[in-house]
């Protein structure tokens, strides 16, 4: 039991569905019991109302007939043939001397005539005080009459009747437990099933749908709205890709003229000068060109495009590779690179895009930190899934500004004195969620570490014949 | 005798862009506009290479490429295509292509793989070479010994493999694509320098002070190892 996680139980929904059911279920148990109850009473209560009530119209009947003196036998013969067995019974003079019955005293607080009182009386014979149900009479005469019914039964019918009400509750704790946890299973395995579909398309698989049975319940009607908006998404991302596509498409035709009649330029020009204003600006336009490859390259991934070159590669040696292709660049610029990573750590998965993911965080690492000191490469398998890492020494990114810094185009201020178009990162993450997994911004104290965790075996979802 | 290149492409300005600079340097060209003439063409073999487009009307570029190949023609064949992303390189690539080239592309790239081509064809023909050598700079490809003027110049095993594919293609320009392709096998653009920096380092190791240098850049194209300046 220590090994159960309270602070995150108690924010489970399931949790909380399962005690709310459990209350409610209770709160709809006590009135009931405590009706119950009640009525039991009831009918105990007017039981032994009844006896009284004609025990005393038997007495009053007599005292109509001899007076106080028939009353007085009519006691005696009550006693002594036993049909008192029940009964306390007591006649005083108006002295408050006994005249006959089977209580020794008058109860000091029960003064006039009363119709209904609970009280401990001790009768002749009796060692213990035992309860009665008593009701006083007043004659004309000053004589007073106490008739009384022994109610001890009454009283552990009582508790009797209350533990069997406690009984049924404790019963009713886990049977209500029990037939909330079922219920809320059956609940959160169709909620499941919708949040898994949410998942995959969160993935970027917008082709998902949830399974609908056609029974019009909320699920199936949640189901079909969320299909419906999915099917409206779809439209609309793919309206949205399509026009990204064609305009990165149509501009590079035109750049690429432009690089053309650069490159005739520089033929005929042999003034250093022109040649170099030339160089410059064909260097203007390879960047334009590089981003919008980059932009195209994606909008692919994130189409889920790419998925049929899956095939084992060694991640390893593709890291060894890219640290050995950046090593002079990173040498130039005073930054030391190593790779560290087990040998014959492969992946399934496409190799140019992963190598051109890393390529691309490597040269986002040698820009921002450079001078930083060092850069680390490593890939490393564990739990099932592999995890890349590339950490530079160089000023980070602030966490809250991680997210903002994955966005296409989006370049933070410290970046934007540098050349780059702002797309590294984003196509990173689009070729770890191609793969089915995701990029992770995480601080290398001091420095930043991108991290792109790969899920280690091909998901269901990979074409078996890629 | 002038060499003949087939040009297969639907679009009339792409093709006369190609055709013309082809033409320019020396090349004859003959055109088809659609899948079914271009294979009709290539499937006569006595080209020096076809440049197939991707996307062609009547049969696909990829489909014509295969009837070609199924029908054991061997000839270059370089696809060009819009579909600039790494894996339809790839998917281009083992469909039997020799080349892939994204478009839009600059001509010098096209002829400098065009050429490259040419060169691999006639390698393929000649005996198995064991050495290579330009000007004074040898390199003796089962000792793995490079020389310049008698001094033994240490390279790292990428550092080899760079200047035995510039020794190969000397006298052409190489383009900064077609390096990171044949000496590292990657089809993706690694952005900034990358390659230019190994190639300094490179050039350091064999042109040394004094020397005259063997290893030029070509501005806006790549690089070229030749022993004229």
């Amino acid at each position: 039991l220590s090994r159960i996680d309270w602070p995150r139980l108690k924010r489970s929904t399931t949790a909380r569905f399962v005690l709310l059911y459990l209350a409610l279920s209770l709160a709809g148990a006590l009135p009931l019991l405590f009706v119950t109850y009640q009525q039991a009473d009831r009918i105990s209560h007017d039981h032994f109302v009844a006896q009284i009530a004609n025990r005393k119209a038997n007495l009053l009947l007599t005292y109509r007939t001899g007076g106080i003196p028939a009353v007085e036998q009519g006691i005696r013969d009550r006693i002594s043939s036993g049909a008192a067995a029940q009964a306390a019974l007591l006649l005083i003079d108006p002295a408050g001397r006994r005249m006959a019955g089977n209580v020794s005293a008058w109860p000091p607080t029960v003064r006039g005539a009363t119709d209904w009182t609970e009280m401990r009386l001790y009768r002749d014979g009796h060692r213990d005080a035992e309860l009665f149900a008593l009701s006083a009479t007043e004659f004309r005469s000053g004589h007073r009459l106490l008739i009384g019914t022994v109610i001890e039964d009454r009283t552990r019918m009582r508790e009797g009747l209350l533990l069997a009400l406690l009984g049924a509750l404790v019963l009713a704790i886990p049977i209500g437990l029990a037939g909330s946890y079922v219920l809320v299973g059956f609940m959160n395995r169709r909620i499941r099933a919708v949040g898994d579909v949410a998942a995959r398309i969160a993935a970027g698989d917008l082709s998902r749908r949830v399974e609908t049975g056609g029974t019009r319940d909320p699920f199936d009607r949640l189901g079909d709205s969320l299909n419906a908006m999915l099917a409206r998404i779809e439209t609309l991302v793919e309206e949205l890709r399509l026009i990204t596509d064609a305009l990165a498409h149509d501009l590079r035709s035109p750049l690429t003229r432009i690089r053309a009649s650069l490159e005739k330029a520089m033929e005929q020009l042999s003034e250093e000068p022109q040649r170099q204003a030339i160089d410059a600006v064909s260097h203007e336009v390879e960047g334009m060109l590089r981003m919008l490859a980059g932009t195209l390259e994606i909008s692919r991934a994130e189409a889920g495009m790419g998925r049929e070159n899956f095939a084992w590669f060694d991640l390893g040696a593709l890291t060894k590779d890219l640290c050995e292709m950046y090593q002079p660049l990173a040498e130039e610029k005073g930054v030391h690179v190593a790779a560290e990573s087990p040998d014959g750590l492969s992946l399934f998965g496409n190799r140019e895009l992963v190598g051109q993911a890393v390529s691309n965080l490597i040269d986002n690492a040698l820009k921002y930190a450079a001078g930083g000191g060092s850069i680390r490469i490593g890939a490393d398998e564990s739990d099932g899934s592999v995890r890349l890492r590339v950490a530079d020494r160089g000023v980070g990114i602030p966490a809250g500004r991680r997210e903002e810094a994955l966005r296409k185009y989006r370049r933070l201020d410290q970046a934007r004195g540098t050349e780059g178009s702002g797309l590294g990162l984003a196509l990173a993450r689009a070729v770890a969620r191609l793969h089915g997994g995701d990029l992770v911004l995480e601080d290398n104290e001091p420095g930043l570490s991108v991290v792109i965790v790969f899920p280690r075996a091909p998901s269901a979802e990979t074409p078996a014949d890629a | 005798m002038t060499k003949k290149i087939l040009v297969v492409e639907d679009d009339a300005t792409t093709g006369d862009y190609i055709a013309k600079g082809l033409v320019e340097n020396g090349y004859s060209v003959d055109r088809a506009s659609d899948g079914r003439d271009g294979l009709f063409h290539a499937l006569d073999g006595a080209y020096a290479a076809v440049i197939l487009d991707r996307m062609l009307p009547g049969l696909d570029g990829l489909a014509v490429l295969g009837a070609i190949r199924a029908a054991d023609v061997d000839t270059p064949v370089i696809i060009l295509s819009a579909l600039g992303s790494t894996d339809e390189r790839v998917k281009g690539l083992k469909a039997g292509s020799d080349d892939y080239l994204v478009k839009p592309f600059a001509f010098s790239e096209l002829l400098a793989r065009v050429e490259a081509l040419q060169r691999r064809g006639a390698a393929n023909a000649e005996a198995v070479v064991t050495t290579l050598a330009c000007g004074e700079l040898s390199m003796d490809l089962l000792s793995h010994r490079v020389e310049r003027a008698g001094a033994r110049i240490d390279l790292q095993p990428r550092e080899f493999r760079l200047l035995e594919f510039l020794l190969r293609n000397q006298g052409h320009v190489v383009t900064r694509t077609m390096l990171l392709e044949e000496v590292w096998d990657y089809h993706f653009d690694p952005g900034t320098n990358v390659i230019d920096v190994h190639i300094s380092r490179l050039r350091k190791k064999i042109d040394e002070a004094g020397q005259a240098p063997l290893l030029h850049t070509v501005r806006g194209v790549g690089y070229m190892l030749s022993e004229a300046a």
